[in-house]
């Protein structure tokens, strides 16, 4: 260029001749005419802008709703549960187990809990014939208490018949049932290995071990004592106040077996912060390979259509030129077009990734929850992918001869 | 704004000529150096009526280029209201170009999808004029083309004349002070081709400056000046 600045003015003053402009509300109604006028191709267009922000859309949302059912959903029960399985092959955890367990913060009760067998032959006294295979539990006191049973009849067994290793048992509805026992209060009987045990507790439901219903209970000193050859894996089963788990399951080796702090394998519930970021973290690497592709998907099919169209429309872009359009008139035409392309397709992206959302959502019975700023942001995604895409086609229509052009 | 103008470059000083080739040639470098036009002089007045006749491959387009300022001369001057156009950097090259000239061409270049209306906007929309003035002279000049009738029809729609119609009123919309035309009856049959004609001399008649390019021996009896083009040399015969 051979005069700038003021130059330019003093050249453009000699010749009387203003500056060729164009202004904004006509360039933007400009290139809208052109979208609008070609639905077909519009539409094909902004297929994969349309995929690739619904896609982003669609999966924020799910994230959000999951996360949203994560907490509202959050398993009650596991959270306030550790247990722990004793690798001690059959070495006694200490006596006073359930009182350790029960001074250390956050625990609510808490103690031995495991299977003496689970093919025991169990037979009421009066009808020593008529026995019945059943699985046989032992607990401590507070094993029993964390166990979380409903009483149907009678009572549990407690530090008394623990310390003395009674013969008594608290047995599951299912097993009263089979045995065809007589009601608590008339002191029926069951036998194990001919030792006689008082039934004094029949329970209907264990929510921490549901499969007590079809079990007989026996304090764990009794079962020590009277079936030795039972049950080499201890369990200590804990009930623990919400959010205590973590501090608690890290405490427990230190508390039962300090000597041997590996002894104890230790289960804690996920912890709901840590189950949320898990599922985020699956979802954002998802998102961001969807979201890629999507728009990797748009920018390339908008550069083509855009690209054709300019070699399609080279005469009118040379038309345009000899009208007085300026080279950044051209640039800002075809960019305009192909950023319409793009907010098209994040618009309609983002109605799809909605319904997708939301059927998914309905489907599954959840509330469907999406950010604003998701809402907000697609359309601009949009924009930003036709932009880009627009950058190449707008530079070589910008290179459009209006001699060339207009030769044809 | 615009709107009291009634010629867009009635600033050109008046003194001179309005359009002088002076020297002016084009080569075309490329494998073989292609002699387009040899040095020409030619001054052009308002008011003028130039027909450039010649077979195809003359020089005759190469002509029209040069004075619609879409080409530059590789050699001599061109100027247009006794300014260099040599001198002018790409702003005021484009701003003369749109302000001066107005093209109608064998191929119309008419954008196939959008209205009449919108296609005789065109030519306004980069002098930023309002969307109100520009559907006034718009219609204005296509109620003077004799087409104001289809202004909402699609180009697709219309006759071969018509559409040369929508390409002249699109010019004259922008009020040009030179109407440069580049084969415009070549697509039409003999009598829409007259009708043309006729229409282009009543423009020409109310002081617009016409110059036509053709290589119709026919339409070329008609312009008061007659340039004839051959092998890049240019010979006014009348």
């Amino acid at each position: 260029m051979r005069v700038r600045g003021s130059g330019v003015r003093i050249q453009l003053e000699r010749l009387g001749v203003a500056v060729p402009r164009l202004r904004k509300r006509d360039l933007i109604a400009d290139a809208a005419g052109e979208v609008l006028t070609r639905p077909a191709r519009t539409l094909l267009t902004m297929l994969g802008t349309a995929l690739g922000v619904g896609a982003l859309v669609a999966t924020v949302g799910i994230g959000q709703t999951a996360s949203n059912q994560v907490s509202s959903r959050f398993d009650a029960l596991r959270a306030t549960q550790v247990t722990a399985i004793d690798l001690g092959f059959g070495e006694p955890l200490p006596p006073d187990t359930d009182t350790r367990l029960a001074n250390l913060n956050g625990v609510v009760s808490g103690g031995e809990v495991w299977v003496v067998g689970d093919q025991i032959e169990v037979a009421p006294r009066s009808q020593p014939d008529s026995a019945r295979t059943v699985s046989v539990l032992a607990a401590t006191p507070g094993g029993l208490e964390a166990m979380g049973l409903q009483i149907h009849e009678g009572r549990l067994f407690d530090i008394f018949h623990h310390a003395r290793a009674e013969h008594v048992a608290v047995i599951g509805v299912g097993v009263a049932r089979r045995l065809d026992l007589a009601r608590v209060a008339d002191r029926p009987a069951i036998v194990i290995d001919d030792i006689p045990y008082t039934v004094i507790g029949v329970i209907t439901s264990s929510r921490r071990r549901p499969e007590a219903v079809l079990s007989v209970i026996v304090p764990s000193s009794t079962a020590v004592a009277s079936m030795p050859d039972g049950g080499n894996v201890r369990e200590v089963l804990v009930e623990v106040a919400p959010g205590a788990a973590e501090v608690v399951g890290r405490q427990l080796p230190l508390a039962l077996t300090p000597l041997e702090p590996d002894r104890l394998l230790i289960t804690v519930p996920p912890s709901p912060e840590n189950l949320r970021a898990d599922i985020d973290t699956d979802l954002d690497t998802l998102l961001l390979i969807l979201a890629a592709l999507g728009f990797v998907m748009g920018v390339v099919s908008i550069t083509n259509t855009t690209l054709l169209a300019v070699m399609e429309r080279t005469s009118e872009f040379g038309l345009r030129r000899a009208m007085g359009a300026r080279p950044r008139h051209i640039l800002a035409h075809v960019l305009t077009e192909a950023a319409a392309l793009g907010t098209a397709g994040g618009l309609v992206g983002m109605t799809l990734g909605i319904l997708a959302l939301t059927t998914i959502a309905a489907a599954n019975t959840w509330t469907a929850v999406i950010s604003p700023a998701v809402i907000s942001l697609a359309p601009i995604l949009g924009t930003l992918t036709g932009l880009i895409a627009g950058v190449y086609p707008a530079y070589k229509a910008t290179k459009i001869e209006p001699v060339e052009a207009l030769r044809r | 704004m615009d709107n009291t103008q009634s010629t867009a470059a009635s600033h050109l000083p008046s003194n001179a000529p309005l359009l002088v080739l002076d020297a002016a040639a084009r080569t075309y470098d490329g494998a073989s150096k292609v002699r387009a036009l040899l040095p020409t002089h030619l001054p052009i007045n308002r008011g003028d009526y130039v027909g450039i006749v010649g077979p195809s491959g003359s020089g005759k387009s190469t002509l029209l280029n040069l004075l619609g300022l879409l080409d530059t001369p590789t050699g001599g001057r061109y100027l247009v209201g006794g300014v260099n156009t040599a001198d002018l950097s790409e702003v005021p090259r484009t701003a003369l170009r749109g302000n001066v000239f107005g093209f109608v061409f064998q191929a119309y270049h008419l954008m196939s999808r959008r209205t009449v209306l919108e296609n005789v906007e065109l030519g306004m929309v980069y002098k930023g004029l309002d969307r109100q003035t520009r559907v006034e002279r718009s219609v204005e000049a296509l109620d003077r083309v004799g087409i104001a009738d289809k202004a909402d029809s699609i180009p697709q729609r219309l006759s071969g004349g018509e559409r040369q119609r929508v390409a002249i009123a699109r010019a004259l919309a922008a009020r040009p002070e030179v109407l440069l035309c580049d084969e415009p009856t070549g697509n039409l049959d003999g009598a829409n081709s007259g009708r043309l004609l006729d229409l282009l001399e009543s423009l020409n008649s109310e002081g617009l400056t016409l110059v036509i390019v053709t290589h119709d021996s026919n339409i070329g009896a008609r312009p008061t000046r007659l340039i004839e083009i051959e092998d890049g040399h240019a010979v006014e015969r009348r």
